[in-house]
């Protein structure tokens, strides 16, 4: 086995076996912590197959992972005040269940991807990363001036959504939950950029004129993978406002954009437990840096810098002591 | 003779006080290699662009497999079955020799959205992906990454790749540049084997290889054909060794 | 709508589109000469607002202010030229963006370190403190006007600056023709730093100026940045001009959008859904802008490169 291949082993050992002594040791707040990483790796999970794979440096993945958040928080509260959700004429009732929530928070997540995908593809390279920041930009203050769902303050719901046979407001159980969906969808990823769809994303990153020349076309590659990924980041949003009971705009702003994109970039790009590195980093930074000083940004900003001036292909790169693209 | 796979009729293409081809005519037949030579700037690589579909003739035709292609682009004239390899080698650096030809096997399959078989167990595109590699000499070299091939190994995978699309004709521009005289060597053997299996239009500026290569040579100065005809008639041709040889020699 | 309104919201879109021209004018210099994406341009912006705001704040001159802005946002912008910028020129968009990034929350931590959480607040100086009476008897606050003058000047002096100087013709050269302008001698990393420090002056002149009716606080530069994203998207990359003509559409767009977007749906809506409608619609126009724009045009209005 390749050393990345065990280093990105031992590493979801050791997060596993970390929930389990606060299992046993009955520390809710940790597994909630851990629940946080995982949720968030998931949203880099998404991002990093257009990100790391695809070569698509979108900085608007906030879009979906607020959109996600809103689509659980708006089917959720339209079941908790028994209204039924009118669009236009046609009437839905909302929902608690969360399979039903994700499925929304899916589908939602394409259909905002698709155009916005269609248009931001028409470009590349700066203006690609400029045009998905606007876009997540205009979804954000669309939130906060749209009143309905509680604009600039945000809503919440007061009990987590439930799921068939589980206790969901049992730390460890939603933890599961969530540990669970994270590796079905690291799987899938992994499939996906291993299968001949994948080959062609890559080799559509290094060359696209190649691949042109062969005949593919790389406008509905990149498009697919792009509006993969917002799916997967919007599952991630719909989790990560059900762990809060909470949903603002403040999960469509850029800074989130930005925080997903460091996940990546921190863990390694393009790599398999990437994402979950890299969250992990970022939560035990905010934990720990957070809790000896107020300006724990600031030394998050300095490693970052480090990092990217000299450490490129992020943990995992570093550990396993290979080269990959960044 | 007879059967013709590509035809050019009158194309001219002008950049503006610059005539880079007038009223270029030329056919391709099944089973040769018909080589267009001529000094530097003649307007070769202007005319292969035009056939490749990158840039748009200002006049003429294109016809290809008995159908005109001039409102065809780049990617749909690829899939028509016009292979072609380019000056500047074009690979997908990070692949291996194998990926490589594999990614174009999957191309001219036009399965790319099968999502969830893995690519790297995929027996049935590494077959056929192992053919063409074995044909270019590269066997052995399968697994290496294009990033350490030598010069004359990235234009035997160019021609593994430009074959694995399954082409009715193929346009080769400057195959034999910098990769040496045993590279050279080798890779005029490999053109005569392949010359069987897909006609080629051959842009080549070593004439050694040329005069022993082609079926039949074109001859390009100031963006005009001066000359059609076997290499004994070209080399014995005074109008050619004047433009052209005559000016090389000196 | 009467007349008085109409003409204060187009001064208000002028005055807006013109503070975001002397932003993006930075960045899109950047942008065509060194290749680089620079979200921190929105810190330097930051940057010179709390200056101005802590000088004028020490000395009572709004003025002294100015200068200290300027001077600050272009020391910082030299700083991080030599420090950090400088080794991302070779680097892909992705490494810029993050690293930028990065300063982005170095810069914000080290503000409130040093000036904590709370908003200061910056007064217009005092000659400009009343308001302007046009001809017709409608008023205007003079602080405004001012700044649409100033802007229209800044404009004016950095077409000079391209067209007719020396530095000029090397920032055109070096947008063109990067190893050109090696071959003439001139020392690109010298160019580089200038027109980097160039840029941020700007963004911190920008930021002062808009201080002063706004507030000044931490996290004020982004969403500045990200709207001189947009009118360099719609102006094309490394175009002065067409930052010029997209920052006064951009500004003019959002602010008639807000004012009239809420009246034209009060025509057929009832009063508080036009408004919350209008309102939510008036602050996607932009990028409905933007969007449209890329429809017809994937590089800009301006724009050659794609």
């Amino acid at each position: 086995m390749r050393r990345e291949t065990w280093i990105s082993f031992a590493f979801i050992v050791a997060g596993l076996l970390l929930v389990l002594v606060a299992w046993l040791g009955d520390e809710p707040f940790t597994i909630t912590l851990a629940t946080k990483v995982v949720i968030l790796s998931l949203a880099g999970v998404g991002l990093n197959l257009a990100l790391g794979h695809g070569g698509l440096v979108s900085l608007g993945h906030a879009a979906f992972f607020g959109l996600g958040g809103y689509a659980m928080g708006i089917l959720a509260s339209h079941a908790q005040n028994y209204e039924p959700l009118m669009i236009g004429s046609w009437a839905m009732e909302g929902t608690k269940s969360m399979p039903l929530i994700w499925l929304a928070a899916m589908l939602v997540a394409v259909l905002f991807a698709l155009p916005i995908g269609v248009l931001s593809l028409r470009t590349s390279g700066v203006y690609f990363i400029m045009i998905t920041l606007a876009f997540a930009q205009m979804i954000y203050y669309f939130a906060i001036s749209w009143p309905a769902y509680g604009g600039e303050d945000g809503m919440s719901i007061y009990v987590r959504n439930s799921f068939p046979g589980l206790n969901t407001l049992d730390p460890i159980q939603f933890f599961v939950l969530c540990a669970l969906i994270l590796a079905i969808c690291l799987i899938l990823v992994d499939r996906l950029v291993k299968s001949r769809f994948g080959m062609a994303l890559e080799a559509a990153r290094q060359n696209p004129q190649r691949v042109t020349s062969l005949g593919i076309d790389t406008f509905r590659l990149q498009l697919t993978a792009f509006v993969i990924s917002a799916a997967i980041t919007g599952l991630a949003g719909a989790l990560y406002a059900d762990l809060n009971r909470f949903v603002s705009p403040s999960m469509l702003s850029w800074q989130v954009s930005g925080e997903i994109m460091i996940f990546v970039i921190l863990g390694g790009v393009a790599r398999f437990a990437g994402p979950l590195a890299g969250a992990s980093v970022f939560i035990a930074l905010e934990y720990f840096l957070g809790g000896l000083t107020e300006f724990w940004q600031f030394w998050l900003g300095l490693l970052l810098l480090v990092v990217i001036l000299f450490a490129r292909g992020g943990i995992i790169g570093v550990l396993a002591g290979e080269r990959r693209h960044g | 003779m007879g059967d013709i796979v590509l035809s050019l009729d009158r194309l001219s293409k002008r950049y503006g006080a610059l005539l880079a081809n007038k009223d270029v005519s030329l056919d391709l037949r099944k089973g040769e290699i018909h080589a267009l030579i001529g000094p530097n700037g003649a307007g070769k690589s202007t005319l292969v662009k035009q056939v490749a579909g990158e840039i748009r003739p200002d006049g003429g035709s294109i016809m290809f497999d008995g159908q005109p292609i001039n409102s065809l682009n780049t990617a749909a004239r690829a899939r028509a079955g016009l292979g072609r390899t380019f000056q500047v080698s074009s690979l997908i650096p990070e692949f291996s020799v194998l990926q490589n030809v594999m990614l174009a096997v999957q191309a001219q399959q036009g399965k790319t959205f099968r999502l969830f078989k893995r690519f790297s167990n995929d027996t049935e595109l590494a077959d056929q992906a192992s053919g063409y590699i074995d044909e270019l000499d590269l066997q052995g070299r399968a697994d290496v990454p294009v990033s350490q091939l030598s010069h004359g190994e990235r234009r035997q995978l160019e021609m593994a790749t430009a074959l694995a699309l399954k082409p009715r004709a193929l346009l080769l521009d400057e195959p034999l540049a910098g990769i040496g005289p045993a590279g050279s060597q080798h890779m005029t053997r490999l053109l005569k084997k392949l010359k069987q299996q897909v006609p080629i239009l051959l842009i080549e500026h070593d004439m050694a290889a040329v005069f022993e290569l082609a079926d039949r040579i074109s001859v390009m100065v100031y963006g005009r054909i001066i000359t059609t005809g076997t290499a004994q008639e070209i080399k014995n041709n005074q109008q050619v060794q004047e433009a052209y040889l005559g000016q090389e020699a000196s | 709508m009467s007349l008085s309104l109409f003409l204060e919201q187009i001064l208000n879109g002028l005055q807006f589109g013109i503070m975001l021209f002397v932003m993006a004018a930075g960045l899109t210099l950047v942008f065509g000469v060194m290749g680089l994406i620079n979200l921190a341009h929105g810190s330097l912006y930051m940057i010179g607002a709390f200056a101005c705001a802590a000088v004028a704040g020490a000395t009572g001159s709004f003025w002294l202010g100015l200068a200290a802005s300027l001077a600050a946002a272009a020391i910082a912008g030299v700083v991080v030229e030599i420090v950090v910028i400088r080794r991302l020129y070779a680097r892909d968009h992705l490494d810029q963006v993050l690293a930028t990034f990065a300063l982005i929350l170095i810069f914000s931590e080290a503000t409130r370190y040093l000036f904590g959480s709370f908003p200061l607040y910056l007064d217009t100086p005092e000659i400009l403190s009343g308001a302007v009476t046009f001809p017709g008897g409608f008023q205007y606050p003079a602080y405004r006007l001012a700044i649409i003058f100033i802007g229209f000047i800044v404009a004016a002096g950095l077409f000079w600056l391209i067209s007719s100087t020396r530095l000029g013709i090397r920032i055109r050269a070096g947008e063109s023709d990067r190893e050109m302008i090696t071959a003439l001698g001139v020392d690109i990393g010298k160019l580089y730093t200038v027109v980097f420090a160039l840029g941020a002056a700007l963004a911190g002149f920008a930021g002062a100026l808009v201080g002063a009716i706004q507030s000044v606080q931490i996290g004020m530069g982004e969403p500045v940045l990200i709207l001189a994203f947009v009118v360099i998207v719609i102006g094309g990359i490394g175009s002065i001009p067409g930052a010029l003509v997209a920052s006064i559409l951009v500004g003019l767009t959002d602010t008639l959008g807000r004012t009239l977007l809420p009246i034209v749906f009060g025509t057929f809506m009832d009063n508080s859904a036009a408004s919350s409608t209008g309102s939510a619609l008036a602050s996607m126009l932009i990028y409905i802008l933007m969007a449209a724009i890329l429809v017809f045009r994937p590089t800009g209005l301006f724009g050659a490169r794609g």
